[in-house]
């Protein structure tokens, strides 16, 4: 419980919509930088972001992002 | 066009908080070492180098009102140049600031136990430190 952690299929997700992390920064209305600190498991989004990047990629939020015990 | 114009505005304002930062550690660094230096020619260097740092500091703080105003008169620029993370970076260098400012009280309440310390040098110190100390973690918390 205590070690755990958030990983996502954002990298996978834009590849499968063939976007740049800054078209889909642009999209969600976020700078780059944002998207790709949460890409790389550096940044944890709040809710609505988490909501939002699923809404644009038409998944599940769950799907999105997965908490992994380590 | 629009995405291009958010990374640009974005890389821009990094560029002006580093210049501001520049700045102001050149214009007040001169301004407190001016107090404790006695030579006459030292003073001189000192001026000249406080005042071109007081000019990029004053350069980079118009230049960030302007791109403030910038970025406030469009809703999509506005949401994207200050979103999350920015916010997340910005409590983290104020937070840095108070712990500075805070160690800063405590080393200046310890030293003056054995010495006798002027007030305007430990209030100009404190700004200094605080100020710079806030403004560069920024500048490290966004290359992070």
């Amino acid at each position: 419980m205590e070690n755990q952690e958030l990983r996502n299929q954002i990298k996978v997700q834009r590849a499968i919509k063939s976007i740049t992390q800054e078209e889909l920064a642009s999209e969600i209305g976020v700078t780059r930088k944002t998207i790709n600190t949460i890409e790389n498991g550096k940044f944890v989004p709040s809710t609505i972001l988490a909501i939002r990047l699923a809404h644009f990629f038409e998944i599940p939020v769950e799907e999105l992002f997965e908490l992994i015990d380590i | 066009m629009e995405t291009t114009l958010i990374e640009k505005l974005d890389a821009s304002r990094y560029k002006m908080i580093l210049w501001f930062t520049i700045g102001w550690g050149g214009w007040f660094g001169a301004f407190i070492a001016k107090d404790l230096i006695t030579n006459t020619f030292t003073i001189g260097v000192l001026s000249i180098f406080g005042f071109v740092g007081w000019a990029l500091w004053f350069v980079n703080l118009l230049r960030l009102i302007k791109l403030g105003n910038l970025i406030k008169s469009d809703n999509h620029l506005k949401k994207a140049l200050t979103d999350e993370l920015l916010i997340h970076n910005r409590d983290k260098s104020i937070a840095t600031g108070f712990w500075t400012f805070l160690i800063l009280t405590v080393l200046f309440l310890g030293l003056s136990t054995f010495t006798d310390i002027s007030a305007l040098l430990v209030c100009e110190a404190m700004l200094f430190i605080g100020v710079l100390s806030t403004l560069i973690s920024s500048l490290i918390y966004y290359k992070q």
